[in-house]
């Protein structure tokens, strides 16, 4: 703890040293590109949206005027009520939660456990190029892959009829029912559609971390182990601080990946049998519905979700800048 | 590595523009052939398209207007994509519409009337449509939307020789084919394939079902007023046809699969069990499409002996209300080529090209059933040619793309979901685009 | 035995379990991709009725003949002349089993056809049929096929497939010669165009992002500025504005400006949303580099503009390498905003490959060939990459 209070201090002098050289207007210089294009593509359309969530649907009054006598109304953010008392987006927030907790760790711990492992072989290129495989398909690909693994009998009744999907092959081989897996109840459908997020994401996770893993130097690990440390403890007291930026960047992104998710649900339920979720909700408000303020507050709501990993990445961003 | 890469980018730059530049140029034979075909000052221009259509679709659409290419030599742009809604939404409010849109959905010309121009100041032959089609494509008095192609929805596909061997013979009543469900059920056959699984649009096949019942069970006006709102989704009478559809459709012993099996199984799969050998089920209520989809899957089936359809009957045996579908054109752009194209479209030359191109029907009253090349559309005329009344799809028609909610509630109603609470939800749903 | 045999024995049997667990993970990965290649060889006909594990598996016709029929038609099927069921002309009046199930019941020299306690089920009935007809005509689909992938290639859209449409004279749209090598590169709907079209769109949409993002995130782990931390924490932010609510008002700024429909305005449109992930991603790699190889530099005297090209970028090739591949792959992927701004105008690969298939989906089976088409590139790409992800590439750079 004393020592880190040291660099502390340490680092507050040479802060200034280092602004001295690269004057006031140099740092805008390197965002500065940066943040117009940002400006005009993402800014810009967020604030519009965030008005357009205060707007009806047909975008010709604002949304209070879509309220009715006698009935519960939020005023000027009425469309929010919807956003955030309907049947059918509670319906998506509870959905999107079951994703965060299931997905966001899976594809982590799994692109980590990989990364680890193939590190330690000679064939990496290749195990990592056949994990990676499934990003470089497209999500319409992605859909057909996994239609044939979850399709389910045109006649379950008959063991004789053709089966196109594997999982119920599997499921007949052994003598059982064949399962409806994409519109069985809400737990079973929603953990099948996980499993093709974290078929996708894991690739991802395992590429980022294992450039992470390249950058431990070997000569740290090497002299845990000298010191009598198994695998296990080099691990997790030494690599597993040294890439934890890492983990967290991957973290992040894979929350935000998840809550932004779409395609995969869109293109194998539709958000039908209780798998919608919220970014699915918003493209069918704007594009279904014509619902275009709704759609807006649903958006504005994402927003929303995502500033508790804003903070804690500003948290640890001052972290990471202390003790480096 | 950047020297690298901008020689790449320098060598991909060189050849698309030798790709661009070996094309081929077409230039047919600017020529008059016979005729009809106007090309009111369009010649040499080009034309914008946007619709839901690709693949086989395509290729059909680029045929039709081959005539008006050979004679106005007009170039199209066509684009297609099953995202149409988010396409065409962004490219009006953006201010740059395509020329002409295909739409699929009769609410779309009250969510663009403000764009759309209507279609008797650009010389559309309304005439050759008769009351009821201008009727759909109509709002606010103005035609902004004219029908190019119909699909009739009523129809049980069946094979004949299954039921030969059955001993089944086509009902002619209502009440003879619940019957004949029924006696299949119990000679312990399946005897229908119910299957209503699409994607993102899950349930548009069993609302079309649901219609057809509706429209025997409860009258033509009874129907028509859910798309009007005058017909209550909480009304009893609704409830009354979503359950003789649901006794069915979840009733392993009616319904390949029982309700699992309807939700979880596509509709072109439940085509295909049907037709199958042997064949999974009886009978498939589905749209005229469905011979074509036949055709391909099994290429050694004739229709008319190996596969073919029945109307489902009216309740008293009389000629049956028939339900249609249909895609309309709407215009975005006026100019002298758009002009010739909807001229063209609208005219007699042009819908007996669409008959006989085999892209389903033509709603044109100028083509008649001998206009129809492929034997399976032209039965598919006769039934329309044959019908007491026509009633269009519900979903199609209802305002502020309810459809998707008509999709969702039957699902959901055949995957265990409580009636009531569905169709209260869905009248809601009706007072809220209703209202607007 | 020599213990330092024994040693090397025991470490090679020690990483078993290791072997094993990745070759279980990547058998686990790659089973669907196994069936979505075998499908995209296979005619779509077959693909509807059987999974695509069973096109090795033997057919049962012939069992089943060998039980019923054998006995009174013959091995052959040709021992009754007057049901010759070797004959292509009298077995192709039977197009389905229950046409045949209906024989069972007639009588021929006054002896029932099949007693009811002898028949066939429906299912060996309607392989004794297929059997019949392979036999008997001689002719049948092939297992495998390439002409899924002839019809990605030619972006074909039409009644069969290119080939036998071609045979036929059926019309293809889209000005086809019905001469392959051609219909797959120069003409309208061709994938070879489309290629190229994906090329241009998806290489200067992945360099520009990290470009712009190198500069950024350099700016955001090594200079000093007002609002630096806040300005960080609003671009990761970002990352989660769902893109088709950009769609509209970019469309519109870029009707007023002309750039609807260009190559320049998809690049934009690309950079903008790469760029938040992009920042994020490289200022968290170059934030995690020693603050000592930055100081020794500025007491060389150099300039940031020194530090960050003689430094910052050499060191974040791993990094950029990465970034690059993952925009790369979504901008390849990408369909929606190529739809929207490009459109049938330009088309990319993602565009015509999802016009191949009909509103109803019919040709969905050519989505299996052409996933395999399109991530060729990607795959080579991620491939030729590894080496910038080996161990010690920042030298001693990085101390612990």
């Amino acid at each position: 703890m004393a020592s880190r209070k040291k660099k502390k201090s340490r680092h507050a002098d040479r802060s200034v040293s280092l602004i001295m050289r690269q004057g006031v207007i140099t740092p805008w210089l390197f965002i500065l590109p940066a943040l117009v294009i940002i400006f005009v593509y993402i800014a810009y359309p967020t604030v519009y949206t965030v008005y357009l969530s205060l707007r009806n649907a047909s975008l010709t009054d604002w949304a209070s005027a879509a309220c009715k006598a006698g009935q519960p109304c939020w005023g000027l953010l009425e469309n929010y009520r919807y956003a955030f008392t309907s049947d059918i987006m509670l319906k998506s927030f509870r959905n999107n939660v079951i994703w965060l907790l299931v997905m966001v760790p899976g594809v982590t711990a799994l692109g980590l456990l990989v990364a680890v492992l193939v590190d330690r072989v000679r064939y990496e290129s290749l195990a990592k190029s056949l994990i990676f495989m499934p990003m470089a398909i497209s999500f319409v690909g992605a859909g057909v892959i996994w239609g044939f693994v979850y399709n389910f009998p045109v006649n379950p009744d008959n063991p004789n009829a053709p089966i196109i999907g594997l999982l119920n092959a599997v499921l007949v081989g052994l003598g059982k029912r064949p399962v409806p897996w994409l519109s069985s109840p809400p737990l079973i459908n929603n953990l099948a559609l996980i499993l093709v997020g974290i078929w996708l994401y894991t690739g991802f996770s395992m590429t980022i971390l294992s450039a992470s893993i390249k950058g431990v130097p070997i000569e740290l690990l090497e002299a845990a182990r000298i010191d009598g440390a198994n695998e296990w403890q080099v691990f997790w007291k030494i690599m597993v601080p040294i890439i934890m930026p890492t983990i967290t960047v991957v973290l992040t992104t894979m929350t935000i990946f998840t809550l932004k998710l779409f395609d995969i649900i869109y293109v194998m339920t539709g958000g039908n049998f209780d798998t919608n979720v919220v970014a699915v909700r918003m493209y069918q408000e704007m594009y279904a519905n014509y619902e275009t303020g709704r759609s807006a507050a649903i958006a504005v709501v994402l927003l929303i979700l995502i500033v508790p990993v804003l903070i804690y990445n500003i948290h640890r961003f001052r972290e990471q800048e202390a003790i480096r | 590595m950047s020297k690298r890469f901008w020689y790449l980018i320098t060598c991909l730059a060189v050849i698309s523009l030798l790709v661009a530049a070996c094309g081929p140029k077409v230039t047919p034979t600017v020529e008059k052939p016979e005729g009809a075909l106007d090309c009111k000052g369009g010649e040499g221009g080009e034309v914008s398209l946007l619709g839901v259509w690709s693949g086989d679709e395509e290729a059909r659409l680029i045929e039709i207007f081959q005539p008006l290419i050979d004679a106005c030599n007009i170039t199209f742009t066509y684009e297609g994509t099953r995202d149409l809604n988010a396409v065409l939404a962004t490219r009006v409010e953006g201010g740059n519409p395509p020329d002409i849109s295909m739409m699929p959905n009769v609410g779309a010309f009250a969510q663009y009337k403000a764009n759309l121009i209507p279609l008797d100041q650009l010389g559309a032959n309304l005439n050759n449509y008769s009351q009821d089609w201008l009727e759909l494509g109509t709002v606010d008095g103005k035609v902004y939307g004219v029908f190019v192609k119909s699909d009739v929805k009523s129809l049980v596909w069946y094979s004949p020789a299954a039921f030969e061997a059955g001993g089944y013979t086509v009902p002619t009543t209502w009440d003879e084919f619940v019957a004949l469900v029924e006696q299949i059920k119990t000679d312990g056959g399946v005897p229908l394939s119910m299957g209503i699984e699409s994607g993102a649009a899950t349930g548009w096949t069993g609302t079309d079902f649901v219609q057809d019942i509706m429209l025997r069970v409860k009258g033509v006006g009874f129907t028509n007023g859910l798309a009007d709102g005058t017909t209550a989704w909480n009304d009893p009478g609704v409830a009354e046809v979503w359950e003789i559809y649901g006794k069915w459709a979840m009733d392993p012993a009616y319904a390949l699969g029982g309700a699992e099996g309807t939700v979880s199984t596509g509709f072109l799969d439940a085509i295909y069990a049907v037709f199958a050998d042997p064949p999974q089920a009886f009978m498939v209520k589905q749209s005229g499409f469905a011979g074509g989809v036949v055709e391909g899957q099994y290429p050694e089936l004739e229709f008319g002996t190996d596969f073919t359809f029945f109307v489902i009957p009216s309740l008293d045996g009389s000629a049956p209300p028939v339900q249609v579908g249909g895609d309309a054109m709407a215009v975005f752009n006026d100019t002298p080529a758009v002009r010739a194209v909807v001229a063209y479209l609208t005219s007699e030359m042009g819908g007996k090209a669409w008959a006989a191109s085999g892209f389903d029907l033509s709603p044109n009253s100028k083509v008649t059933g001998a206009d129809y090349t492929n034997p399976i559309s032209a039965a598919k005329a006769d039934v329309l040619a044959a019908a007491s009344s026509v009633s269009f799809d519900v979903g199609d028609l209802l305002p502020g793309g309810m459809a998707m909610d008509e999709f969702t509630a039957i699902t959901e109603y055949v995957n265990g979901g409580d009636l009531t609470a569905i169709l209260d939800r869905l009248q809601m749903r009706a007072d809220e685009v209703f209202g607007e | 035995m020599n213990p330092q045999l024994r040693e090397r024995l025991n470490k090679i049997l020690g990483r078993i379990p290791l072997h094993i667990v990745i070759v279980v993970l990547c058998v686990l990965w790659i089973l669907p991709t196994l069936g979505l290649l075998i499908t995209s060889f296979r005619p779509v006909q077959d693909v509807n009725l059987s999974g695509w594990w069973t096109v090795l598996s033997k057919r049962s016709g012939n069992v089943a003949y060998d039980t019923y029929c054998a006995s009174c038609h013959g091995v052959w099927g040709d021992a009754i002349p007057e049901a010759d069921l070797s004959d292509p002309e009298f077995i192709s009046q039977y197009r389905r089993s229950v046409q045949l199930s209906v024989t069972f019941d007639n009588e021929y020299d006054g002896k029932i056809h099949l007693p009811e306690d002898q028949r066939p089920t429906p299912d060996e009935l309607a392989t004794i049929l297929t059997a019949l007809r392979e036999v008997s005509q001689g002719e049948q689909r092939p297992v495998f096929w390439l002409r899924n992938y002839i019809d990605v290639l030619a972006g074909y859209r039409g009644r069969l497939n290119y080939v036998d449409d071609c045979e036929q004279g059926n019309l293809i749209p889209g000005q086809r010669t019905c001469d392959f090598l051609y219909d797959a590169t120069v003409s309208q709907a061709a994938m070879g165009r489309a290629f190229i079209n994906t090329a241009i769109v998806a290489i200067p949409s992945t360099m520009l992002p990290i470009f712009f993002a190198a500069f950024a995130a350099f700016a955001f782990s090594w200079l000093e500025f007002k609002g630096r931390q806040v300005l960080f924490a609003i671009l990761v932010g970002l990352q989660i504005v769902p893109l088709q609510m950009a769609l509209i008002p970019v469309f519109r700024l870029y009707v007023d400006i002309g750039l609807t429909g260009t190559f320049l305005g998809v690049w934009l449109f690309h950079t903008g949303f790469g760029l938040p992930y992009a920042i994020y991603l490289t200022r968290n790699f170059l934030g995690s580099l020693p603050r000592e190889i930055f100081e020794s530099v500025y007491l060389d005297g150099a300039s940031p503009w020194t530090a960050f090209f003689k430094l910052a970028v050499p060191l974040s090739v791993p990094a950029i390498a990465s970034l690059g591949i993952f925009q790369l792959l979504w901008v390849w992927n990408d369909l929606l905003v190529a739809l929207v701004f490009l459109g049938g105008t330009k088309p990319v690969m993602t565009y015509q490959i999802s016009n191949m298939v009909t509103s109803l989906g019919a040709g969905w089976h050519l989505l299996t060939a052409a996933a395999f088409v399109s991530f060729i590139v990607p795959m080579v790409i991620f491939f030729s990459f590894q080496r910038y992800f080996i161990r010690g590439l920042l030298g001693g750079a990085i101390k612990g």
